[in-house]
């Protein structure tokens, strides 16, 4: 009897550390953890690649230059052929709450084949600080940091969750579509014919909200949108304020992820035709912050247009004008331009965190969703 | 060799089973609006949950500065306030008369948002002429109205005559949004199709034998229960196999004294005649096989392990009948629903035990001892992790981690 009971114990033992230990393996092997650190790649390796190209014809080239690296099975995750359908497949959550993104996940890359999506990245977005290609890189640290310190996560958080596709062959020819995106970050470039098309939709959050360091940075890549978006409210006298006021309450976006063409039929808020030259001055650098996450060239064009339109533009918001409270909202409703800023209750992080997205009511995946 | 070989693999694909069974985490969306509608000949039941902080933003600033006391302070606000945003309409658009039956707020969580208050409301619609409960208008704007990015996920979660019963089997009915073009929350039009009485029965046999086949702690029971089947007790000890009139003797005896029970439980318990407190009888199961499990290892009651059989019967069948009493149903659905949930119960079981039985005649073999005290520990492990996780209400690994 007593031999027994030994015998019992030990397997007794066994087995809880054994159940604690697949528990623990359970959980890590869900998604992936690597933290890719794109900012501490050397970009000599691709330096020499595709010299002398720049714009959309080097982007063709650097893809065509990723994809020969690649055996048919990554590839055929990488490369797909144009579909709204696919391209509408992105989301603000981590993979926990959105498993169904394109593409191939960084983690799934050599750091030489990493280099190069770096280059594309670079060459599809703007160079300005805490914009563009800056930016995000910041959200996809923000990501390293939330693994890093967020005890017991199992959302998914880290760079090497972030998803690249090409929805269509990148080409001087033809219709295609680079799509970045993971937690927090949607990129979506329609080309044609070798111009851009579409540039939206363009989500960008950040958690943590604030400054932190990570990946030997320091990193706070959505200041200047909440700086930019709370000076132009701000600017607002009482009356045009009232008039800017929403009576309704947003705890998220309205034109989120599946959410396409969920604008109101009629803009709500104030005209900004009728504000005066230096508020409306602000208005147009409020845009900015966004068109500006697109490569320089085409950004120039874009905000051509969203300023020849600014006067029938309407601005809305929600909530205080300082953007750093739980559930402030604002919006830029034009003809053809739509952004979206909402300060929410923090997930996983201390504080508030914004959601936002950029859209263009026309061109939104290159004006192919019907 | 192969039985062995075969027994090794059927032990450890349970044990991971278990083990897997633990690891279940049910994914969440961020807070949206549950809408829970159950189906029944007198009423159409809503089931409302809703985000406290997301309400709040809905109602009158003195009640959002307070969320906490939402229903002590402010009940009848809460109360005023959904009277006004829910609506249920005949198709003809004839608004029905709604019964707010209970309202409370418990502690919610969510793998983005964390913990969070969530209140749940239930209402009641009667079910008069003129108003078809299969075919009717939702017109639901709460929190909705003032909160345009929030919305309401509508399922049919109790539905007989649809063969719905419990949660898992849902039909999703629609999404409640508020739709920006117009700027209102369209009504949702709630459409069923009525499968018949026939269509409930057929369910119920199915439910029946998924409740065997998905309660892996009721198949372990059974198992553990019929291992000593073949076997005598001799100077307290298990011997080996004792004839094979004598093990399907016992076989039978056993079988047959744990249907008995837990058929007698089913109808009482469905008849709400019997004590039930879910906590207890689980941890009770989990207790019985435990008993059972130690039972197989060394001779415990082997004089009356008919009686036992009985009694953890009727335990189980406790069980089994949580899973009709919580149905509102008419009494020929009741009677259909015991004689069909038994029905699938038995017919698993006999799978079980004719699967079961020609691994009994191992015994004749010395392996069967050790074959024996293996499944039985591994038995006694599983048996004391439930056990653990239902008396304290929390999962082993929670347990351990703190």
């Amino acid at each position: 009897m007593k031999k027994a009971l030994i015998i019992l114990g030990v397997v007794v033992a066994i087995s809880i550390g054994g159940y604690a230990l697949y528990r623990s393996f359970f959980s890590n092997t869900s998604y992936g953890s690597v933290n890719v650190n794109i900012g501490a790649l050397d970009e000599k390796a691709v330096s020499e690649m595709c010299k002398g190209a720049s714009g959309h014809a080097r982007i063709v080239c650097l893809a065509g230059e990723l994809k020969k690296t690649l055996v048919d099975e990554t590839l055929a995750k990488l490369q797909l052929s144009y579909s709204v359908a696919d391209a509408q497949r992105w989301s603000n959550f981590p993979p926990a709450g959105y498993n169904n993104r394109v593409g191939l996940t960084l983690d799934k890359f050599t750091k030489e084949q990493l280099v190069i999506v770096k280059a594309i990245l670079k060459e599809a977005t703007g160079t300005a600080a805490n914009e563009g290609y800056d930016e995000i890189e910041q959200i996809l640290n923000a990501d390293d940091f939330l693994k890093a310190n967020v005890p017991g996560d199992n959302a998914g958080f880290s760079s090497g969750n972030f998803h690249i596709a090409f929805i269509g062959t990148p080409s001087d020819t033809g219709t295609w579509q680079l799509y970045f995106g993971g937690h927090h970050l949607a990129v979506s470039n329609t080309y044609k014919d070798g111009k851009l098309i579409g540039a939206t939709p363009s989500f960008r959050g950040v958690e943590p909200f604030g400054s932190f360091t990570q990946n030997g940075r320091e990193n706070n890549p959505m200041k200047q949108e909440q700086e930019t978006f709370a000076a132009m409210l701000g600017a607002l006298d009482e009356n045009e304020q009232k008039t800017a006021m929403l009576g309704q309450t947003f705890t998220d976006i309205i034109a989120g992820p599946q959410k396409d063409k969920n604008f109101p039929s009629a803009p709500s808020g104030i005209r900004v035709g009728n504000l005066s030259r230096e508020k409306q001055a602000l208005v147009v650098k409020a845009i900015e912050t966004y068109v500006g996450d697109i490569d320089d060239a085409d950004s120039r064009v874009i905000m051509e247009k969203y300023k020849n339109e600014s006067a029938d533009t309407y601005i809305a918001y929600s909530g205080t004008t300082g953007l750093n409270t739980v559930n402030d909202y604002v919006r830029i409703d034009g003809p053809s331009v739509w952004i979206e800023i909402s300060m929410q209750r923090a997930a996983s992080w201390n504080g508030v965190h914004p959601h936002t997205v950029w859209r263009d009511k026309n061109t939104d995946y290159g004006g192919n969703l019907k | 060799m192969p039985f062995e070989y075969f027994l090794m693999k059927y032990f450890f694909s349970l044990f991971f089973l278990c083990v897997l069974s633990f690891s279940i985490v049910q994914a969440h969306p961020m807070p949206n609006t549950d809408i829970a509608i159950r189906l029944d000949e007198s009423f159409v039941t809503l089931e409302i949950r809703i985000p406290v902080p997301e309400l709040v933003l809905a109602l009158p600033e003195s009640v959002r500065m307070r969320p906490g006391t939402i229903l002590s302070d402010s009940r009848g606000i809460v109360e005023a306030y959904f009277k006004n945003h829910i609506n249920v309409l005949s198709k003809s658009g004839a608004a029905q008369s709604i019964n707010i039956t209970s309202l409370s707020v418990s502690n919610s969580t969510d793998e983005f948002v964390g913990d969070y208050q969530e209140l749940l409301l239930t209402a009641e619609v009667p079910v008069r002429d003129g108003f078809n409960p299969r075919d009717f208008l939702l017109d639901y704007d709460a929190v909705i109205h003032q909160v345009p990015n929030h919305f309401a996920l509508v399922k049919i979660t109790q539905d007989f005559n649809a063969g719905v019963f419990t949660g898992d089997k849902a039909v999703s009915v629609g999404a409640i949004r508020y739709d920006f073009s117009s700027e209102l929350v369209p009504p949702l039009v709630v459409t069923v199709t009525d499968g018949g009485i026939f269509q409930g029965f057929y369910s119920m046999v199915t439910l029946g034998m998924n409740h065997i086949l998905a309660g892996l702690d009721h198949i372990l029971f059974l198992l553990t229960l019929l291992i000593v089947a073949p076997l005598a007790v001799k100077d307290g000890a298990w011997t080996l196999f004792c004839g094979f009139r004598y093990t399907v003797r016992r076989f039978l005896a056993i079988s047959l004294a744990f249907t008995i029970g837990h058929s007698a439980a089913l109808i009482f318990g469905a008849y709400d005649l019997l004590p039930v407190n879910r906590k207890i009888i689980e941890a009770a199961i989990a207790a019985s096989i435990l008993l059972t499990a130690l039972h197989a290892i060394r001779p415990l009651f082997s004089r009356r392990e008919t009686l036992v059989a009985l009694s953890f019967g009727i335990i189980h069948g406790i069980a089994f009948s949580e899973v009709l009493i919580s149905l509102r149903l008419t009494p020929l659905q009741k009677a259909i629903s015991i004689f069909g949930f038994n029905l699938g119960i038995e017919f698993m079981q006999v799978i079980i035990m004719a699967i079961a039985f020609p691994v009994l005649l191992i015994s004749r073999h010395k392996i069967y001892h050790s074959l024996r005290v293996v499944f039985a520990s591994v038995t006694v492990i599983i048996a004391c992790f439930w056990l653990i996780e239902r008396v304290t209400g929390s999962t082993l690994l929670n347990i351990l981690k703190n």
